[in-house]
């Protein structure tokens, strides 16, 4: 019998909780690049630009179609000989995550503008908004907190994604799992809590995402 | 370039005398367009005079909306030629573009033209207050602070002070509609296009708006208003044009149109309008 032994747990879950911040980092980094570049890529995709909507195709097919954990890796390893550039594994994983999260918000953000009624684009272009105020001020405004509960969803399966930049070194959550067990020889002790210390982690985000979805709901 | 009438909305003066228009606010020559292959706007010529309130009426499908988009380019003509307050919006002659403004210019024109929707198309993320300022401080480039006392000042004009924190999801259509025409009116503007700015409220929040619409044309201004409420319609305009199958059948003042209307036309719809 395989005996659980609460020290070693104890110790684990210390240990592996103190990679949470690092975990909590990269995933509010590659959820804000996500957005930042996703926004773009969204309100572009609603104009009918043939040149740019082949260029945004590709861009989405390649980073949909690719293994989350090949493109850490392809930006940790292979950016610095394209680039002549060295990354940092923590820099690397949050480009590649937050680019990677930015291909499929660029998806919810499209589909969330063209959801907005015509009447609100004719009513800011009758006051005298330009296209570039009406999308400002008007539109995303609005199909942003529309878009909340994704978003939200989209940051729980980042922070359940990041585990996989411990592949290349970064001290995160899952990382510190891996090290506890080969020091102690206590994979269940370990992994335990790393399961643990996720969980913890997406319960509260996601419970906590109802309360920010009610705080910014648009008042019916 | 003339003076704008700009404090017009706030004093109620006595009810000024017929007017007689000096100015030309709203000029439309031979203004035509097609959807596919139907004729929505058979040539229409129209001219609103300077404080002339024009009711527009007509049966259903005869262009009265489509016209009204027409005058701030919402819909793009396909021949003819729109002038507001002397510049040329747009002018196309026989399928050749004249003129067709775009971009800022075409934005400074019609944040001079209130338009008044249907479904009030407020936005619904924005306070009543904040649908008023927004505009007012982004395209007019009001401080907050000034912006804030004019929407207020406004709202409290049609009964709404108390309303100004309250989002449109929270107002009644009544109200809704309140603040889409204070939204309009405090960038100031030349003319005001009702598009039957009652027909989507509730019967017993009809008067509402309507009293706001009547203080306004006592105020003196400029409004081309598409209503199917003719008795309204005949209480308040100055001048009433029918409407049908994209043309002008008939225009007039209201007791000549509506009490011996020389066309037969005319004469069928108001029959039925009334019954
Ligand atoms: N965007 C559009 N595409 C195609 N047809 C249109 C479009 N907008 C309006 N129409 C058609 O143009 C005709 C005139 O419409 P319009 O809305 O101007 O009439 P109206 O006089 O305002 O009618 P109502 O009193 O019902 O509001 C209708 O037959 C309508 O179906
Ligand atoms: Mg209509």
């Amino acid at each position: 019998m395989y005996h659980f032994d609460y020290h070693v747990e104890l110790i684990a879950l210390g240990f592996v909780f103190r990679g949470a911040w690092l975990t909590l980092e990269i995933s509010i980094a590659s959820l804000a690049l996500g957005v930042c570049v996703g926004l773009p890529l969204g309100i572009a995709r609603t104009h009918r630009s043939r040149v740019l909507g082949a260029f945004f195709d590709i861009y989405i097919e390649v980073f949909r179609n690719v293994p989350v954990l090949v493109q850490i890796v392809w930006f940790y390893y292979v950016l610095p000989i394209v680039l002549g550039v060295n990354l940092g594994a923590v820099t690397a994983s949050i480009l590649a995550l937050g680019l990677n999260t930015s291909a499929f918000l660029a998806e919810v953000f499209r589909g969330g503008i063209l959801g907005i009624p015509n009447g609100q684009h004719e009513a800011s272009a009758s006051l005298g908004f330009g296209t570039v105020q009406t999308m400002t001020y008007v539109i995303v405004p609005q199909m942003l907190r529309k878009m909340l509960a994704p978003l939200l969803n989209q940051f729980i399966v980042l922070i359940k994604e990041s585990a996989l930049v411990s592949y290349i070194g970064v001290l995160d959550i899952m990382h510190r799992g891996d090290m506890i067990s080969t020091q102690f020889a206590r994979p269940l002790e370990a992994y335990t809590a790393v399961a643990a210390a996720y969980w913890a982690i997406c319960f509260i985000t996601s419970r906590s995402a109802h309360w920010v979805e009610e705080l910014f709901a648009i008042p019916e | 370039m003339r003076s704008r009438n700009s404090t017009l909305v706030l004093a109620d003066p006595s009810p000024a005398e017929p007017k007689v228009p000096a100015e030309i606010t709203i000029h439309l020559r031979d203004i035509r367009k097609r959807f596919g292959t139907q004729t929505i706007l058979a040539g229409i010529d129209l001219t609103v005079g300077k404080g002339e309130v024009c009711a527009l009426i007509g049966p259903s499908g005869s262009g009265k909306t489509t016209l009204l988009r027409c005058i701030n380019l919402l819909t793009p003509i396909d021949h003819g030629r729109i002038e507001v307050a002397g510049s040329t919006l747009c002018h196309v002659e026989e399928g050749r573009e004249v003129v067709r403004m775009k971009g800022r210019n075409l934005s400074r024109h019609r944040s001079e033209i209130g338009f008044v929707f249907q479904h009030f198309n407020l936005f619904p993320h924005l306070s009543a207050l904040s649908n008023v300022t927004l505009p007012l401080r982004k395209i007019r480039g009001v401080p907050r602070r000034d912006a804030e006392a004019q929407a207020m000042e406004l709202l409290s004009w049609v009964g709404l002070a108390d309303k100004a924190r309250s989002y449109p999801g929270n107002l009644s259509g009544g109200q809704k509609q309140r603040v889409a025409i204070v939204r309009a009116l405090a960038m100031k503007p030349r003319v005001m296009l009702f598009d039957e700015v009652t027909s989507a409220l509730d019967p017993e929040r009809v008067g509402e708006v309507l009293d706001v619409v009547r203080r306004l044309a006592r105020n003196g201004m400029t409004m081309l208003i598409v209503t199917h409420e003719m008795q309204f319609a005949r209480e308040v305009a100055s001048r009433i044009i029918f409407m049908e199958h994209g043309q002008i059948v008939e225009e007039g003042h209201p007791d000549q149109v509506m009490r011996n209307p020389a066309n037969p036309r005319t004469r069928a719809f108001l029959r039925l309008a009334s019954s």
